[in-house]
């Protein structure tokens, strides 16, 4: 099919769009991961639930892995599975009303009044969307299962449906539609012209699922969401800001800038704001801060731990808040969390629920750190020169020695990275040869030499993974190795609060917020459903 | 009036004893099937008999019988059924927690809009059944979620012996990583030895260390990994002598603390401290050279309270311990 095609190269454009990096932040990331999502959702044709909730699957997962530092893509796709699988449930629901003793209980309305018992014992059911808990754990598959053998024998083959045990994949089956109903519904889908005159069509067989059009309106309304997700986040600022206190900050954040904007058209309080090396973007962030007309103060980031016992409240934004609570944030706020911990003051971060990511920091499948060129730290004249004097050394060497394959592994490495800057990147980490400062040289390798771990690895339990690829390591002395990570892990019980577009949430809160907005058998979008194939 | 009244407490003494009996046949069947699970098994062959009874006696043409004809009456046979359960292992949390559990799922059933007993009694045993099988599904859930917190090249301390601990390290182990074990001895009852041995079993690297070693190892551990005998209502967790010890440890070491347990272990208790424990007597092991005067405290197990808890990986996912206490009061509010 020509526009099966078609869909695929879109993706194929965006995937290629996300690994060169023309779409930065976590936003546009999250916008466009949606407009292709509601594309295929619109222009293709799924008879089930199941089938759809498997194409999104496999188109998130490309997109996920073409950029997977950037979780908000991997978020989106849930959040759109999420919304499938709702609707799904819901339909199922509505299928099985009919037969059950109490419809005006059931109506689907979510919010229930009543405090009767009766009304709990239904309420199981009917939040069922929550995943797995303590409430509700027999109500996943028995009911249904129940419904349909006793009282409800409206489905023609059970075998259509998932195992009733199998409380993840209770949704599966989700794309029984029967006949009357869709005739119903006919004219409702004129919005997605493409889809009704499908429908039109193939009028006998339930050629696409009807709950196509709801799920449409939600996607729509989710980048509704994210539209105006920042200014759900401003406008809390004068919430959180008293008049006359010191707030610290580190480097550039749009979110942030637009909080303290907002607070400071009703309050008059100080910013004390950290350049933050090696971006230094805390200077830009400055200049915008005093063109507001806020008190500002810029001091290096060294000076942070200084500074701290001034400050009344740490205000940073965030890259991705990670299923334990703790965040990935700009390099460097893991060691203002730590200051701000040791003088008691709160560190709060602004962060929208795009960013929620349900990966734990220990899963294996999180990639959650990138790493720069060294350009910011070290400069490339120093790089270039210090690049030449250690060419005169390998040349020097490789005439002493005889030229075994040890010795010419760097020659000719070295040469192709001479064009990119004197620098060579491998899987992620730069190589610098600087034989002018050996004495640094040795102290640095001394972590990093042999293991592919990086010495970062002490910042936190994680596993930097980044370096996938070989390591190069120079066999001649001097070597100085200039990582320059993007992010920092910090972890939860760093984190005093969350401000995000739903208001404030702790830490011990993220919990909760990933299962109203996940499923839980799309944590990993990588696996099969949950509970299906465990094994790694 | 006499003597229906006798009848129906000889009826529902032969109801719990019936529960008692199922109870230990259910242990003894399996050694892999856990307190909680077993009183469960037991209590839906209790609404199971009483339902047969019920047809029973009609044919017999007795008019009034013990055997519940209302759904008031079999949640108070199921009530005494589970005090009779309790009775045979009264300190034993997680039993007791298994059977509220039980009972809490029961009695709030949709069943209670079902007009016909009969039909809302097959419900009830149809949802005891399907907890006693989630129940037990639960230790395979808790190893697949979580086996990604184990990282290859790591270093796992345990303590004593937990099946589902075990269960993990094997699921782990088996998606090929490498890693290696340190199990403490357990000491009095020598529960960490059990877990070496079953370890070694599987070829998982294992190391035995003495339960006074921890706090020396702790630089070496990467992660501790403990069962728990229950979960409170705070998120913290009762488990085995010495696992607060171990906790307080990991924190001091800024070492993750990470508990696995099954969601019927979630238990209705508040404890403040070790005091609040509920009391356990138990025969004194120690050496024969005791001072006469000397006293002995020797408690089987200890509190540990959550704000040494990183994460508990249960059967409903992977929780922060302010995470159980919404679980519980979803469920019993």
């Amino acid at each position: 099919m020509s526009e099966k095609k078609e869909i695929d190269e879109i993706v194929e454009e965006c995937c290629t769009v996300f690994r060169r990096r023309q779409i930065e932040g976590s936003l546009p990331c999250a916008k466009k991961t949606l407009d292709i999502l509601r594309l295929i959702v619109t222009n293709k044709k799924h008879s089930t639930a199941g089938a759809l909730i498997d194409e999104i699957r496999n188109v998130g997962y490309r997109m996920q892995t073409a950029r997977p530092v950037e979780l908000a893509i991997g978020n989106m796709v849930r959040r759109v599975l999420h919304i499938v699988r709702e609707e799904a449930k819901q339909e199922e629901m509505e299928e099985a009303k009919p037969s059950f003793s109490q419809p005006s209980a059931s109506e689907g309305s979510r919010i229930q009044s009543g405090g009767g018992l009766l009304s709990q014992a239904l309420k199981g059911r009917l939040h069922l969307p929550r995943g797995p808990s303590l409430s509700n754990l027999l109500d996943v598959g028995i009911d249904q299962a129940i419904f349909t053998s006793q009282l409800a024998p409206i489905h023609e083959s059970p075998a259509d449906r998932p195992d009733p045990p199998q409380p993840s994949a209770s949704v599966g089956g989700g794309g029984f539609v029967p006949a009357a109903e869709r005739a119903d519904r006919g004219g409702a889908d004129e919005a997605e012209s493409l889809a009704s005159t499908r429908r039109q069509q193939g009028k006998k067989a339930p050629q696409n699922w009807k709950g196509k059009h709801e799920v449409i309106e939600s996607i729509n309304e989710l980048i509704d969401e994210l539209d105006h997700i920042q200014g759900s986040i401003t406008t809390q600022g004068v919430e959180h800001i008293h008049a006359n206190e010191v707030i610290l900050t580190m480097g550039m954040s749009d979110t942030t800038l637009l909080f303290l904007k907002e607070a400071a058209k009703k309050r008059e309080f100080q910013v004390v704001v950290a350049e933050g090396a090696p971006r230094f973007d805390g200077h830009l962030m400055a200049r915008k801060l005093a063109d507001a007309g806020i008190q500002t103060t810029l001091i290096a980031d060294s000076a942070v731990y200084a500074m701290m016992a001034r400050a009344n409240k740490v205000l940073v934004g965030a890259h991705a808040v990670l299923a334990n609570g703790g965040v990935v944030a700009p390099v460097g706020l893991h060691m203002v969390a730590l200051s701000a911990r040791r003088h008691s003051i709160p560190f709060v971060v602004l962060v929208g629920l795009h960013k929620l990511s349900p990966l734990f920091p220990t899963d294996p499948e999180l990639l959650y750190n990138e790493f720069k060129g060294p350009s910011d730290v070290i400069d490339f004249d120093v790089v270039g020169e210090a690049f030449a004097q250690q060419q005169q050394l390998h040349q020097a060497f490789a005439a002493a020695a005889p030229r075994d394959g040890d010795a010419a592994g760097p020659g000719p490495g070295s040469a192709t990275a001479a064009g990119g800057g004197g620098y060579t990147s491998a899987g992620g980490f730069i190589d610098v040869s600087l034989p002018s400062i050996s004495a640094a040289a040795t102290a640095a390798s001394g972590g990093g030499a042999g293991s592919s771990s990086p010495p970062l690895a002490a910042t936190g339990p994680l596993g930097l993974t980044a370096a996938g690829g070989a390591f190069r390591w120079d066999p001649l002395p001097g070597n100085v190795h200039v990582p320059t990570p993007l992010f920092d892990y910090v972890p939860p019980h760093l984190i005093s609060l969350f401000i995000t577009d739903m208001g404030g949430r702790t830490p011990s809160y993220v919990y909760r917020l990933l299962t109203e907005y996940y499923a839980r058998d799309d944590y990993f979008l990588s696996r099969e459903v949950f509970g299906k194939d465990g094994a790694r | 009036m006499h003597v229906t009244e006798g009848f129906e407490a000889n009826t529902q003494g032969t109801l719990n004893e019936l529960a008692v009996r199922e109870f230990h046949d259910a242990l003894s069947r399996d050694e892999e099937v856990a307190f909680a699970v077993a009183a469960i098994m037991a209590l839906t062959a209790v609404i199971k008999r009483s339902r047969q009874a019920a047809a029973g006696v009609r044919g017999c043409m007795l008019r009034r019988t013990a055997d519940a004809t209302t759904l008031m009456g079999v949640s108070k046979e199921l009530e005494d059924a589970a005090q009779a359960l309790q009775r045979v292992n009264p300190t034993n949390i997680s039993l007791k927690a298994g059977c509220e559990l039980f009972l809490r799922y029961t009695t709030r059933t949709s069943a209670l809009e079902l007009k016909d007993i009969e039909t809302a009694k097959a419900r009830l045993i149809e949802r005891g059944l399907h907890f006693a099988e989630t129940s037990t599904r639960a230790r395979q859930t808790i190893a697949e979620l979580g086996s990604r917190f184990i990282r290859s090249n790591c270093t796992v301390l345990t303590h004593g012996y937990s099946r589902v601990v075990l269960r993990l390290l094997q699921q782990a182990f088996s998606s090929g990583l490498q890693f290696s074990v340190i199990v403490t001895e357990g000491r009095p009852d020598g529960t960490g030895i059990t877990m070496a041995k079953k370890l070694d079993a599987e070829n998982i690297p294992v190391t035995l260390v003495l339960d006074s070693c921890v706090a020396y190892i702790m630089d070496r551990v990467d992660m501790v990994l403990t069962g728990a005998d229950a979960v409170v209502e705070n998120g913290g967790i009762i488990n085995k002598l010495g696992t607060y010890g171990i906790a307080l440890a990991a924190q001091a070491a800024s070492k993750p603390f990470y508990v696995a347990a099954e969601s019927y272990k979630f238990a209705r208790l508040y404890p403040l401290g070790q005091a609040d424990l509920p009391e356990e007597r138990k025969p004194l092991d120690v050496g024969p050279m005791l001072p006469p005067r000397a006293n002995v405290i020797n408690p089987s197990r200890d509190y540990t309270p959550p704000q040494c808890i990183s994460l508990l990986v249960t059967d409903l996912g992977v929780l922060t311990p302010a995470a159980v206490s919404d679980e519980l009061i979803q469920l019993y509010l």
